[in-house]
């Protein structure tokens, strides 16, 4: 049997005692003025008092204290953990114990020790420090012999010494005997109580230590991540760095060979056939156009340098100065939404939208006034570009257009495209839950 | 939160309602005020109607208090009242208001089982203590404080065999006479009349150390009963005078038989048998072959001629939940002309009250109750419960009286050493008292 057990028996016990103590002496001071009254006894009976004894109903108000009593303190021990039990519960255990100690006339205070084994056990902290606190006064107090007596109420040994000397000692024996039966009980309850909290507390403890060692491993764990991460940066740059160099190999460096060779040919060629090298040169022309288109290809390829750096909104802000300080359009840039979190491939795209719309409304529609407005609601990121350029009556699609539709369409967004009035784009991306603003 | 709040409202009508519907229920429900009344004489006079007296008090209250009624339990004789009393206490269901015989007072006192009426006299002001005789007053309080208030006394007197005296040539004695006129005429008639050698004719009866203790102003007990007086020089005085008396006697055991046949002079009295056998035909039947009257008590030498007055009391249970009601039925018991005056006609006692007992009407009752010649005791009625004293009454009174009668009976006996006897006497009931 474990303690939980033990501590559920000793509860149940103590109940039993108490309500047999509280019966017996209830018995006897129901029974005894009767007794004494039915045998024509009363005078001699009353002259043993110190006062009048209480009225029959008083005994009626202790049973039933004591009724309500057992009742809070099942409801107490069983209600579902689920239900907070108010405060109010704590006290009126307390209180009707009280009850039923005054209708005994003080005989018996033992209930309070009742009340507390009911109780330590479901306060805690300074609850329980103001319970035991004022279970101990009340105890105390209920001992006072003087108590009773200052209240006018006749004690239990005042009605005992109406019985002859045998039977007064049989019933005042029994009820030391079970007061203090239920003194030993509450001791024994209080000790293998604390046991179990002290049996607790060292599993606590041990637990406590586990865990900590634990979390030491772990932290080590976390080290060796770390440098694991940096290992893998530096590798990405490395891996970076070769694409680079591959890069500028197949493109610059095919472009630039063959310029060279082309170049050294025509040198070549100028003493013998100007006309041939005129040839030539248109050839290296176009294999220099042709290389530059390819570094183009693949600068675009690679993330913009601004966005490498610097937030999305500070990187759209140094690309409308730059713009605006090489040409005469006056740029104005609106962002009405702060904080976007938005994934690098959207950084991007937005960049490169905002990029292309500049650079087409300042080459091809002469335009001397830009507007950037790019603002987020309802899930969605809208830019909208609007020149005071030329504009045109049919757009025809060129490359930059083609390009930034096809990076919208792989982000699910949409692109309008408007030239009656200055030229006017507008770009709809959906953003991701989360990625709110 | 709407709702929480109307679940109040409601629980608070509800409340309301219920309370009202009490209210009602307990308006027209008649108010219920119970006595606990004595059956017969508590000093064992035959009375005709022993109710007569509380029925129409009872009648005059429930006219004065419409909706109220008074209920009591007859047939309780004054033996078994103590006893009913106690028992109706101990099952929680005393009377209102009840009366208290003089040796249950101090245990009911004790008990806390009377309602202090200081307050209750106050509040009303229309109760003075100067309404009473200072002892009958004195009888119903305790520490200052009272508890009671008179309701029927009865004084002792001392019964004279005018036929005796006469045949001796005496003259009866005056009202202000003093032991040793008392001494002087019980020396004088105790003789043998016969000549048989043995005493047959003797100067009282029943003259006991208390009388002598009443009548030189001593109680053998303080007020509080702590401690006992018996070493008090008048106290001395009054065993030495009652040792003295029955010396006279030769220790002839003297029985109320030779009362009875005329063959002794004087015997201390209740009023109450005054009352019960002056009048014809009690008078003839009971005492046929003398003619007798009632004088006052011998005075001793450092006392009036007081004699302990007997005072039936009326109090309010401390438990009584009507106290003002019940205060109201007392007054109209103890202090109403009209019920305190119905002792004189239909019961045998005193009324404790000075303005009734001293009426011309009573006066007229007691002379139209008694035959022309013996008038002494009329006379001297309101000088009696003047000079009457009250005994002290605490818990144990009987108790300690029963064991000092024991203990002075013997110390009467030591010829020579009464004051060393006394002494004695003295210390044991002191150690009685205080344990």
């Amino acid at each position: 049997m474990d303690t939980y057990a033990f501590l559920k028996v000793f509860r149940r016990l103590m109940l039993l005692l108490n309500l047999a103590i509280c019966a017996y002496i209830s018995v006897i001071f129901v029974l005894t003025p009767y007794r004494a009254a039915r045998q024509a006894d009363g005078l001699r009976f009353a002259r043993e008092l110190s006062a009048l004894p209480s009225k029959p109903w008083m005994l009626s108000l202790a049973a039933v204290g004591l009724a309500i009593l057992l009742f809070l303190s099942a409801v107490n021990r069983y209600r579902p953990q689920s239900i907070p039990s108010p405060n109010v519960v704590y006290w009126l255990e307390p209180i009707l114990c009280m009850t039923v100690i005054f209708a005994l006339h003080f005989s018996y205070n033992g209930l309070l020790l009742m009340v507390v084994v009911d109780l330590i056990d479901s306060l805690h902290g300074r609850n329980r420090a103001y319970f035991l606190g004022t279970m101990t006064s009340l105890y105390l107090v209920t001992s006072l012999e003087i108590f009773p007596s200052q209240l006018g109420l006749v004690s239990i040994a005042e009605y005992l010494m109406y019985y002859d000397t045998h039977v007064r000692q049989v019933m005042q024996s029994t009820i030391s005997v079970l007061s203090v039966l239920n003194l030993i009980l509450f001791v024994v309850y209080m000790v293998l109580l604390v046991g179990q909290r002290t049996e607790e507390n060292s599993t606590i403890r041990r637990l406590n230590s586990e865990l900590e060692r634990a979390n030491d491993q772990l932290s080590i764990l976390n080290e060796q991540l770390k440098a694991y991460a940096a290992e893998s940066e530096r590798m990405a740059e490395t891996r970076e760095r070769n694409r680079l160099a591959r890069e500028i190999h197949d493109t610059l460096g095919h472009a630039l060979t063959g310029i060279t060779a082309g170049a050294d040919a025509c040198i070549e060629m100028l003493e013998i056939s100007p006309e041939m090298a005129k040839k030539q040169m248109q050839r290296i022309a176009d294999t220099a156009r042709q290389g530059m288109n390819e570094v183009r290809r693949s600068v675009r390829a690679l993330r913009p340098d601004a966005l490498e750096r610097l937030q999305l909104p500070e990187a759209l802000g140094r690309l409308c100065e730059e713009m605006q300080s090489t040409s005469r359009a006056a740029i104005t840039l609106r962002i009405n939404a702060e904080n976007l979190r938005l994934s690098p491939d959207e950084e991007d795209a937005v960049y490169r939208i905002v990029q292309e719309s500049i650079t087409n409304a300042i080459r091809h529609g002469q335009a001397t006034k830009v507007l950037v407005d790019i603002s987020s609601a309802a899930r969605q990121l809208t830019i909208l570009i609007q020149d005071n350029g030329l504009g045109c009556k049919t757009v025809e699609p060129g490359f930059g257009l083609r390009h930034m539709r096809e990076r919208l369409r792989l982000l699910n967004g949409s692109l309008k495209i408007d030239g009656t009035n200055g030229f006017r784009i507008e770009a709809k991306i959906p953003l991701r839950w989360g990625d709110e603003v | 939160m709407m709702r929480e709040m109307g679940k109040r409202l409601l629980s608070g009508a509800l409340m309301s309602v219920f309370c009202l519907g009490l209210t009602v229920y307990g308006g027209t429900r008649p108010r219920v005020l119970t006595v606990g009344f004595v059956s017969g004489s508590y000093w064992n006079a035959p009375i005709g109607n022993c109710y007569a007296v509380i029925d129409a008090a009872i009648e005059r209250f429930e006219a004065e208090h419409p909706g109220v009624c008074v209920e009591y339990t007859s047939g309780i004789l004054p033996r078994d009242y103590s006893e009913w009393l106690i028992d109706q206490h101990l099952r929680g269901q005393e009377p209102d208001v009840f009366m208290v015989l003089p040796e249950d007072f101090g245990t009911l006192y004790a008990l806390d089982a009377l309602h202090p009426l200081d307050g209750l006299m106050k509040r009303d002001g229309s109760v003075s203590d100067a309404d009473f005789y200072p002892a009958a007053y004195e009888s119903g309080a305790i520490g200052g404080t009272q508890y009671a208030l008179p309701f029927e006394c009865v004084p002792t007197l001392m019964f004279v065999n005018k036929s005796l005296l006469e045949e001796d040539g005496i003259k009866v004695p005056e009202n202000d006479w003093t032991w040793d006129d008392f001494y002087e005429i019980c020396a004088q008639v105790t003789r043998d009349t016969d000549g048989d050698g043995v005493l047959d004719q003797f100067g009282s009866y029943g003259y006991s150390w208390q009388n002598a203790l009443s009548a030189n102003g001593i109680s053998l007990f303080s007020e509080d009963g702590q401690h006992c007086l018996a070493a008090e020089p008048q106290a001395m005085e009054a065993v030495a005078f009652a040792q003295k008396l029955g010396w006279l006697y030769q220790n002839e055991e003297i029985t109320a038989r030779d009362f009875d046949q005329g063959n002794v002079a004087f015997r201390p009295f209740l009023f109450s048998d005054y009352r019960t056998y002056q009048p014809y035909p009690w008078r003839i039947k009971r005492y046929s072959g003398f003619e007798w009257d009632c004088i006052q008590m011998p005075s001793g030498t450092s006392g009036g001629s007081s004699s302990e007055l007997s005072t039936m009391l009326v109090s309010i249970g401390s438990r009584s939940r009507q106290k003002t009601l019940a205060w109201e039925f007392l007054k109209e018991l103890t202090c109403s002309d009209e019920t305190q005056s119905m002792l004189f006609t239909d019961s045998h006692g005193v009324s404790a009250l000075r303005r009734v007992t001293q009426s011309p009407e009573t006066q007229q009752v007691l002379r139209h109750d008694t035959p022309g010649e013996s008038q002494l005791a009329l006379e001297v009625l309101p000088d009696v419960m003047e000079q009457a004293v009250a005994a002290p009454h605490f818990q144990n009174y009987n108790q300690a009286m029963l064991l000092a009668e024991t203990l002075i009976t013997a110390a009467m006996e030591d010829e020579h050493n009464l004051d060393l006897q006394m002494l004695r006497v003295q210390r044991e009931l002191d150690e009685y008292l205080q344990n």
